[in-house]
């Protein structure tokens, strides 16, 4: 019902395309949907132009990032993760923090913050298998707090080297390349490396892929470092969007990324899914946002949108299984 | 002679009428049709995979049929759900029971009753409760005890209890005796006719040919969803019974036995497992199938599941192929050589929602990458391969797991043990749960390939006519000890039952 | 039965951090012991019937992570809707509460859709709703008498809050321990298809729990927003960390069946008594927030099924 994630080992041979490619209820109206999205944002007036692309394009790279990172966690079968978007603040705090000492060295501490913070929840997961909400949700609490107490509400930088993702490449911003990027080079690992193939098993079902002799706890634990990887990068990116790192900022990311990561379509009870599908439901999340703003709704009704977007799509992933 | 289904009696206590039943292109039942009279003790036989449970489900309101009709005293029925058929009069007594393990006695005999009172306990509820313990021969226990305090024996008993709490006066009994011990055995047969003196009548589920004689007025036969034939108990002599139960010749089924015996490759010594098995001890060589038989709660199942390595406080001297194995972990015996094929298909054995493809290849992603990378090629090729050794439709290998039968599911479980550079230790849990007869023979094959390939199969089945038809070896088990070994040619049905249920020692 | 099997483990925690409260406060001097109860059992008004709620879904083998949304969307649509009438307003607040209950307990049920992904887009949409129902302000209530009245102590420690709380926990300790009803709660959670083999509705037992969470949570939310007398649409997980924490310490087991109101509110309660001591000893929120992150912690680790793989455990 959703695009295919593993394409090669996926593809049907003809005589088999007929017997399992029945357009299921659920495929039929997401299709409908982005259709009439479509039309919708085509006939608003201003949606077009260059400033509202480009805005668009601003509006999804950063909780983007962090809705790629959430894809890791979803389709290895852990719903989701409550502490994501604090890692992504944390991270974010790390880069600014060592700015100073030259901007590899503090992409490098930053990306390494985040592995760390996410890789140690995956080994408490993956290891013990401990709810993943649970754990998140403790981590979620003690990030919030011990970032207040170690680090103090924001961090100002030492210099103006982050100022490079806040430029333009091709008049394309930074942001968005590095989102883009990111979603590409994740899917390339997820499709054509043996984790990858391996997470997508753990997720679909952990016992059986225990007793298929795969290390579940292992795979859990690379699902958590790269989540936290690329947390971490949209902490960087949010940081320097700002020019100064906090723990409100990315307050809240959690909720869109999961959101995105489920209008993509792939599974809340993991095993399917892919970082392309959340490509186009943060797509679909900013079209909706300007759509809902373009034509003269205020922020508050995009959230309820946003909300109801999400509600469907588990309803209709329902329907779809029955 | 055979009764023809709601002829000889105008109005029968219990009739069923041409029920279908089908789920998405998969037909369970089809055109079934029965009728029982008051006081009728009916054994209902046929193979996994007959459509027994469906039919049960059916009667007692679980699933609708998708056409037919249920008539109660030649009035028809459309349960609803079990609330309806309990209203109706009739009572399931399951085989996998409906007993929630943290109530207590009192709470379970009442749970679900269509008329209990608001209250959790009554005083007329309890005398009520104590009158139905009474009545299956539980007189002295304590309506406090927890469920999970019980053995098996006294569970299924209380299943009955809870029958005749609900006045139910037809009873279905699901294997009620699969899981015990012949004392425990005959205290739920004086049950049984106790209710049947009392007018009850009752379709009594079983595979024992012994109990069909003994207990039994009429027995119907299934297979395949349908009904071969119903007949009189004394009309229908045993090796006619049996043949229409397999629906072929044993010998068709099974094939033969080529004992090439190779190297030792699986050396088991001492093996615990703490509660579950007190000692284990096998050797088994390449080229051969040996199978462990044990009722349920007698370690089989355990002993497999621990050389697996899925049982973490397992110890013992386990050789695969000569080199130590350190129990514990699944991965580390799967690196081994170890092969496991689960017993609970859905959740352990495979993928439901994902591809047969990706099943079939899930065991084998070391061999067809290299440096972390995936070789596309490489695993279409290897799943094809498998497929068609397995005898799967390759075809079909786009299709979810989840919606195939039973029996191609277990192909897709066996068939990632094929075909390997090293050979290993295939270990089974009952091989074929839930598997027509068609598909059982092309696994059984798989099974006979796979030791030809230099594997060694390790199996446990509580199935004794596939151990016997089936195995080289068979080691029964009894109270998590080995209680003997047989040669295929000095094993026989009864011997291998006598030597599992003798449990006259037991405390 | 009851007070003696399933609570014990929650007892002897919440009988190890009252003594050390009352070690701590002995040791302070602190001699204000009503004031300290009476703030003791204002948190546990708060946390209580959300824990109580979202407890119960866990014992019915299900759980709702909407209750701090539904906490919420219930306070500012009560506050919105009490502009003639603060009793129409929390009639209002706590109706919305009982629908989105109903509303996930039926699509979980119909569908056979995973609560946590339900509740999930509930949270998300009642987030939200909140936000369109306040238009992104803070709204304060009109009735400063019912401010006062909710928060006014009643026989010196309790106050009307917290009288709501403790009535909620008593009758749901009735209905489990005296009724028919908890016992199908159990059998639900303790192994669904057997219940339902066994003649247990379990659909609608689940249905009716979600529907006691929502109300439970709205109530909750309708009451603390009144207290503070301003309804604002923020604030989804931090009744979350809390609650769970304490349907856990409670003895509620994540793989359902297991627990009871009394454990639930012996675990709410040892939460309400580290607050109050953690209070006492001067400790800043943020690092009273760190020390419960920490409990969750410990707990979700306690609770963990593979356990035995850093603590060796007997057979």
């Amino acid at each position: 019902m959703t695009g295919t994630l593993d394409l090669a080992a996926q593809r049907p041979t003809p005589s088999a395309q007929k017997r399992i490619n029945f357009p299921s209820a659920g495929a039929a109206v997401r299709l409908i949907a982005v259709a009439a999205l479509l039309a919708l944002a085509l006939s608003t007036p201003g949606f077009l132009s260059r400033v509202s692309l480009i805005a668009l394009a601003n509006a999804i790279s950063l909780v983007g990032c962090v809705a790629l990172a959430m894809t890791f966690l979803t389709i290895g079968g852990n719903v989701m993760s409550f502490s994501i978007a604090a890692t992504t603040s944390v991270a974010g705090m790390v880069f600014m923090a060592t700015l100073g000492y030259g901007l590899p060295l503090a992409i490098g501490s930053s990306l390494l913050a985040g592995m760390i913070i996410s890789g140690a929840q995956g080994v408490v997961i993956g290891t013990l298998r401990a709810n993943p909400l649970i754990v998140s949700l403790a981590a979620y609490a003690l990030l919030i707090g011990g970032t207040q107490l170690i680090a103090g509400p924001k961090i100002e930088p030492a210099n103006l080297d982050f100022q490079i993702f806040k430029g333009r490449l091709y008049g394309v911003p930074v942001s968005f390349v590095i989102f883009a990027g990111l979603a590409v080079l994740g899917q390339l690992v997820l499709t054509f490396t043996r984790v990858g193939h391996e997470l997508l098993l753990v997720g679909s079902n952990s016992k059986a892929a225990e007793a298929a002799g795969i290390h579940v706890a292992r795979i859990t634990l690379f699902a958590y470092v790269m989540a936290g990887a690329f947390a971490a990068v949209g902490g960087i990116l949010v940081a320097s969007r700002f020019g100064a790192a906090d723990m409100q900022t990315a307050r809240g990311f959690e909720y869109t990324a999961i959101a995105a990561v489920l209008i993509g379509g792939s599974s809340i009870a993991g095993g399917r899914g892919s970082l392309i599908q959340t490509f186009v439901g943060m797509a679909t999340i900013a079209v909706i946002n300007a759509l809902t703003l373009l034509q003269g709704f205020s922020m508050e009704v995009q959230k309820l949108t946003i909300g109801l977007a999400v509600l469907a799509v588990i309803i209709i992933q329902g329907f779809g299984r029955k | 002679m055979a009764i023809s289904t709601a002829q000889l009696s105008p109005i029968s206590r219990l009739a069923v009428h041409n029920v279908t039943k089908r789920f998405g292109d998969i037909t369970a039942i089809e055109d079934v049709s029965l009728s029982l009279e008051r006081g009728e003790i009916r054994a209902l036989c046929g193979g996994n995979g007959a459509g027994k449970s469906t039919l049960v489900k059916i009667l007692t309101g679980v699933q609708a049929p998708t056409s037919g009709v249920i008539a109660v005293d030649g009035v028809s029925r459309a349960f609803r759900n079990p609330i309806d058929a309990q209203r109706a009069g009739l009572a399931l007594v399951a085989q996998e029971l409906s007993l929630a393990p943290d109530l207590s006695v009192h709470d379970n005999l009442w749970l679900g009753h269509a008329d209990a009172p608001w209250q959790r306990r009554t005083a007329v509820g309890m005398e009520r409760a104590r009158a139905s313990l009474a009545a299956v021969g539980l007189d002295n226990l304590s309506l406090n005890l927890k469920i999970a305090e019980l053995s098996l024996a006294e569970r299924q008993l209380i299943e009955i209890a809870r029958g005749l709490i609900r006045n139910a006066s037809m009873l279905i009994l699901d294997e009620p005796t699969a899981t015990l011990s012949e004392r425990e055995i005959a205290r739920v047969f004086d049950a049984v006719r106790a209710l049947k003196k009392s007018g009850c009548t009752i379709i009594y589920i079983t595979h024992r040919m012994g109990e069909v004689y003994e207990l039994c007025d009429s027995v119907t036969v299934m297979r395949n969803g349908r009904i071969i034939t119903t007949e009189a108990v004394k009309d229908i002599p045993r090796e006619r019974l049996l043949e229409l139960m397999i629906g072929r010749k044993l010998s068709d089924v099974y094939p033969p036995s080529d004992t090439n015996l190779g190297r030792v490759m699986l050396e088991v010594q001492h093996l615990q497992v703490p509660g579950a098995v007190e000692e284990f001890s096998v050797r088994v060589c390449a080229g051969e199938i040996v199978g462990i038989v044990g009722q349920i709660g007698s370690g089989s199942i355990e002993t497999i599941r621990a050389l697996a390595g899925l049982t973490h406080n397992a110890t013992g001297d386990v050789c695969i192929d000569s080199k130590r194995l350190a129990l514990g972990s699944a991965p580390v015996a799967a690196s081994a050589g170890m092969r496991f094929v689960s017993e609970d298909r859905a959740n352990e054995g495979i993928f439901l929602h994902m591809p047969a493809r990706s099943n079939m290849i899930s065991t084998r992603l070391s061999e067809t990458s290299n440096g972390g990378f995936v070789r596309p090629r490489l695993l279409n090729r290897l799943a094809v391969g498998l497929a068609r050794q397995v005898g799967f439709d390759i075809d079909r290998l786009g299709v979810t797991a989840g919606r195939l039968s039973g029996g191609n599911q277990q192909k897709l479980a066996i068939g990632r043990c094929a075909d390997r550079v090293m050979t290993g230790v295939i270990l089974m849990n009952e091989p074929t749960r839930g598997v027509d007869m068609g598909a059982r023979a092309e696994i059984y094959q798989t099974l006979r390939r796979l030791c030809d390939e230099g594997n060694a199969v390790l199996l446990a089945s509580t199935d004794l006519e596939e151990v016997v038809g089936l195995v080289d070896r068979v080691v029964t088990m009894r109270y998590g000890r080995v209680a003997g070994v047989h040669n295929r040619a000095d094993a026989s049905e009864t011997t291998i039952l006598a030597e599992i249920t003798n449990a006259e020692m037991a405390a | 039965m009851g007070l003696i099997g399933e609570e014990k483990k929650p007892l002897a925690i919440f009988g190890v951090v009252a003594i050390s409260l009352a070690a701590a406060l002995v040791m302070q001097g602190n001699t204000s012991v009503e004031l300290i109860l009476f703030s003791i059992l204002q948190y546990f008004a708060t946390i209580g019937p959300v824990a109580l709620g979202l407890g119960l879904t866990m014992i019915a083998r299900e759980f709702d992570i909407s209750v701090g949304s539904t906490m919420s969307v219930a306070g500012c649509i009560a506050v919105v809707a009490s502009t003639s009438d603060p009793y129409l307003g929390a009639a209002c607040g706590i109706g919305v509460g009982l629908l989105i209950g109903l509303s996930q307990g039926v699509l979980v049920t119909g569908l056979g859709l995973s609560s946590i992904s339900v509740s999930l887009g509930f949270l998300i949409t009642l987030a939200g709703f909140a936000y369109v129902v306040t238009g992104n302000m803070t709204i304060p209530l009109d009735h400063a008498d019912v401010t006062s009245a909710i928060n006014a102590p009643v026989l010196g420690i309790f106050s009307f809050r917290s009288i709501f709380a403790i009535a909620c926990f008593a009758i749901a300790s009735f209905i489990f321990l005296k009724t028919r009803a908890g016992v199908e709660l159990i059998a639900t959670g303790s192994d669904p298809t057997a219940a339902a083999t066994a003649g247990v509705r379990t659909t609608r037992i689940v249905v009716i729990v979600f529907m006691i969470s929502g109300g439970l949570s709205a109530a909750a939310g309708v009451f603390l927003t009144y207290g503070l007398s301003v309804a604002s649409p923020s604030g989804l997980t931090d009744i979350l960390v809390p609650a769970i924490s304490a349907a856990i310490i409670g003895g509620v087991s994540l793989t359902g069946g297991r627990g009871t109101p009394i454990g639930i509110a012996l675990g709410a309660l040892t939460l309400c008594l580290l607050n109050a001591g953690l209070n006492a000893l001067g400790v800043s929120p943020v690092a009273q927030q760190v020390v419960l992150a920490f409990v969750l912690f410990t707990v979700a680790v306690a609770a963990a099924p593979q356990l035995y793989r850093i603590i060796p455990q007997r057979s």
